[in-house]
């Protein structure tokens, strides 16, 4: 057996990769203008189509015919003007006076729109609406013909000590000063360095106090996710609370022995070291429901005639019930009877399962 | 292959056709703008809507959530109502009892959103956690009393924002969120079926903050985003934007289509909101307040809700006030603000009933109030 010559066979040898130019700034710029031009022609189309869009007021018809098709069960009845009421409508609007304590016993002004409030120097109108600040309890006549605003200090919320015309009470300022950055966020106003500026958009749903909220927008920030520069997580995480880990705290009140939120037959247990959560003590709600207790699922009043044994899930209306008068639609929500609502079958309104005719 | 100095020549040239194009639509609507819905209804002698100080009155305070309440959403059947809030809980509600049926602790409480199945067996709420959870009502707790998530929905890049079940379909959901893009999802498997935006198919250039599915062609939804747009989509082509609506000056908080289902309602950061064409496009009618005093910034819109008619439109406001306007002749009728027993705080959420026959208002106030027509109403 003779040698064979050793054939020697070159290994592959990889080229190496070749020098790829820095194509960052080209491939955004490429792709940029693929959406540029897109947007072009979407731009086009659009103006193409518009050539044959009829004009604004045709889609205003459209809107005045729907409106009125459907009942509405917030809409108020329309009241018809009483003679007296028409004459005295005429003359007003004649004379362009107001003269309160006649609009207001007729009840022939239905309300008291601020333009009328601006001429009228002391108009006492039932609605206080008309009355600025907003002063629910206002009974008295709004002071001064341009500014309308409540003599009645008690009456400007929060309770300011001297309603100054200049007192701008917002709901959440704990004392009524000139704050023009009082926001509903900040916890507490009147600070001469209070800068509410325009909230980044991360801090526009979580900042519990965005008074000083300087930090660059975050799309997306998540305090739960460890953000870095960005909206930093609240002061008072703890470890080990929730979803994320040691990065947020997840606990509502945390350090609170009670649980506000809790339902009555809810029991506050005490996790994670001081803060505090509610259990669950499941009950079954409903007395119809025969058997053990289970999880609350019988929520429904149960129908009458139907076995009680299986939970009472489905609405009631298929049962006959007393039948559904003009009157007692729409009580569903004025009688504290009902507690389930169904259509009536015959007006199609809102109506009480439960036959409560109000 | 270009070079990087005649792709930015081409770049500035395409940019300024899309302003130009921009521009000329502007001025062609403009030409088409012959009124308003206001005026058009004056013209034809509408009379107004005229509320009594007790003809809509708050029926229920729920009570319960220790923190903000951020979202709420009615069951399209029974009078049941899911809220969400930052005390880390979704509260299922029997509005006209006012029980809870449900308290519901959430994994992470940074929760912005909350939506009901159509069937009512399930919710979902989504948040910083950048997902969206769906939670089954009937499921058994633990042993430690939580209701478990019955999925996740996982996939943003960013936080949900909004999120709603596809109308009379338990398993499709639509979510919105801080990357810029809307998500179609099937419930039942958690996978997307869509994404409608992002870098390359031309979406929103900021984040979104609600989407509206329209009840009478579940095909279509809309979108509103902090781009100070709203857009149409058709659930079928991903790919871009049907029609881009421009108007508002701020971020456009809520979106509500109208109850005929060829218009829809806006609220913005800018203190405004608008009626649009879904069609057309066209900006029908602008809901402003009067201008500011005291140099006090002007209050944000930050939710809103039309009447089962159309004719009352509900918009809630960054300073408490809820206004009630005329659709037809953008007046305010009504402030449930002004109203006794009305919130402490500031309107986060808002959400009309499926028969229409109240309105339930969510607030910073850590309450939630019914608000119905009092009294008996004779049907004519």
């Amino acid at each position: 057996m003779g040698e064979e010559a050793a054939v020697v066979v070159e290994p592959p040898r990889p080229k190496s990769p070749p020098r790829y130019p820095d194509l960052c700034g080209r491939r955004r710029l490429q792709l940029e203008l693929q959406i540029l031009n897109r947007e072009v022609d979407f731009l086009k189309d659009e103006l193409q189509s518009l050539e044959r869009v009829p004009p604004v007021s045709r889609s205003c018809k459209e809107v005045n015919e729907f409106v009125g098709t459907k009942q509405d069960p917030l809409l108020p009845i329309e009241k018809k003007r009483h003679r007296s009421c028409r004459l005295f409508w005429w003359i007003r609007s004649k004379l362009c006076i107001c003269v309160p304590w006649i609009c207001c016993s007729f009840q022939c002004l239905p309300k008291c729109k601020r333009p009328s409030c601006f001429y009228c120097s002391c108009c006492s109108c039932p609605d206080v609406s008309c009355c600025k600040p907003s002063c629910k309890s206002c009974n008295k006549p709004c002071c001064g013909p341009n500014s309308c605003s409540c003599c009645d200090v008690s009456c400007c919320k929060p309770d300011c000590p001297s309603c100054s015309p200049s007192c701008s009470c917002k709901p959440s300022c704990g004392s009524c000063c000139i704050t023009l950055c009082c926001k509903p966020n900040c916890g507490s106003c009147c600070q001469t360095g209070c800068s509410c500026f325009r909230l980044p958009s991360c801090c526009k749903f979580q900042c519990s106090n965005c008074c000083t909220c300087t930090l660059p927008s975050c799309s997306g920030c998540n305090p739960c996710g460890g953000c870095q520069g960005c909206c930093s997580c609240p002061s008072d995480c703890k470890p080990s609370c929730g979803y994320f880990g040691s990065q947020c705290c997840s606990c509502g009140e945390c350090g609170s022995r009670t649980c506000s939120g809790c339902f009555k037959s809810f029991k506050c247990s005490n996790l994670f070291g001081g803060c505090c959560s509610c259990k669950q003590c499941f009950k079954c709600q409903s007395s119809c429901c025969k058997g053990p207790p289970s999880c609350c699922k019988c929520q429904s009043s149960c129908c009458e005639g139907e076995d009680g044994s299986s939970c009472c899930w489905r609405p009631c209306c298929s049962v006959p019930k007393p039948s559904c008068t003009g009157c007692s639609c729409g009580c569903v929500w004025s009688c504290r009877k009902c507690t389930e609502g169904c259509r009536c079958s015959g007006c199609r309104n809102p109506c009480c399962a439960t036959g409560c005719l109000c | 292959m270009a070079s990087v100095a005649e792709l930015k020549e081409k770049h500035a040239a395409a940019t300024a056709s899309v302003n130009s194009l921009r521009e000329r639509l502007r001025q062609r609507r403009e030409m088409l703008l012959d009124t308003d819905v206001a005026r058009y209804s004056k013209a034809q002698g509408r009379a107004p809507v005229s509320f009594n100080p007790t003809d809509l009155v708050c029926c229920r305070t729920l009570q319960g959530h220790s923190g903000k309440v951020y979202s709420l959403d009615w069951t399209p059947e029974k009078n049941w109502i899911v809220s969400a809030s930052q005390d880390g809980r979704l509260i299922v509600w029997n509005a006209l009892t006012s029980q809870k049926t449900h308290a519901i602790k959430l994994h992470c409480p940074w929760v912005m959103t909350c939506a009901f199945a159509p069937n009512g067996q399930s919710v979902a709420c989504g948040g910083l956690d950048s997902a969206c959870s769906i939670f089954n009502l009937n499921s058994q707790a633990d042993r430690d009393g939580n209701m478990p998530v019955s999925r996740i929905l996982t996939g943003h890049k960013g936080y949900v924002s909004s999120c709603q079940y596809v109308p009379d379909q338990e398993t499709r959901l639509i979510t919105s969120s801080g990357d810029q893009t809307c998500v179609l999802w099937d419930v039942t498997t958690g996978q997307r079926i869509s994404i409608f935006g992002g870098e390359f198919p031309s979406g929103h250039t900021a984040d979104v903050l609600s989407v509206s599915i329209n009840s009478s062609n579940t095909n279509m939804f809309v979108s509103g985003s902090c781009d100070a747009t709203v857009r149409l989509w058709d659930i079928r082509i991903a790919s871009r934007a049907v029609r881009t609506y421009h108007g508002h000056e701020g971020d456009v908080n809520s979106v509500k289509f109208f109850p005929d289902g060829h218009r829809f309602g806006t609220g913005s950061d800018d203190g405004t909101c608008r009626l649009f064409d879904m069609r057309t496009g066209h900006q029908l009618q602008v809901y402003s307040r009067e201008p500011a005093r005291n140099d006090n910034e002007l209050p944000t819109v930050t939710s809103i809700a039309f009447s089962i008619s159309g004719r009352l439109l509900f918009a809630g406001y960054s300073n408490g006030d809820c206004y009630v306007w005329d659709t037809l002749l953008a007046e305010v009728v009504l402030n449930l603000g002004n109203l006794q027993n009305s919130h402490d705080g500031r309107i986060s959420c808002l959400g009309m009933s499926s028969d229409g026959s109240a309105l339930c208002t969510g607030s910073w106030d850590k309450n939630l109030k019914i608000w119905a027509f009092s009294g008996h109403r004779k049907i004519v």
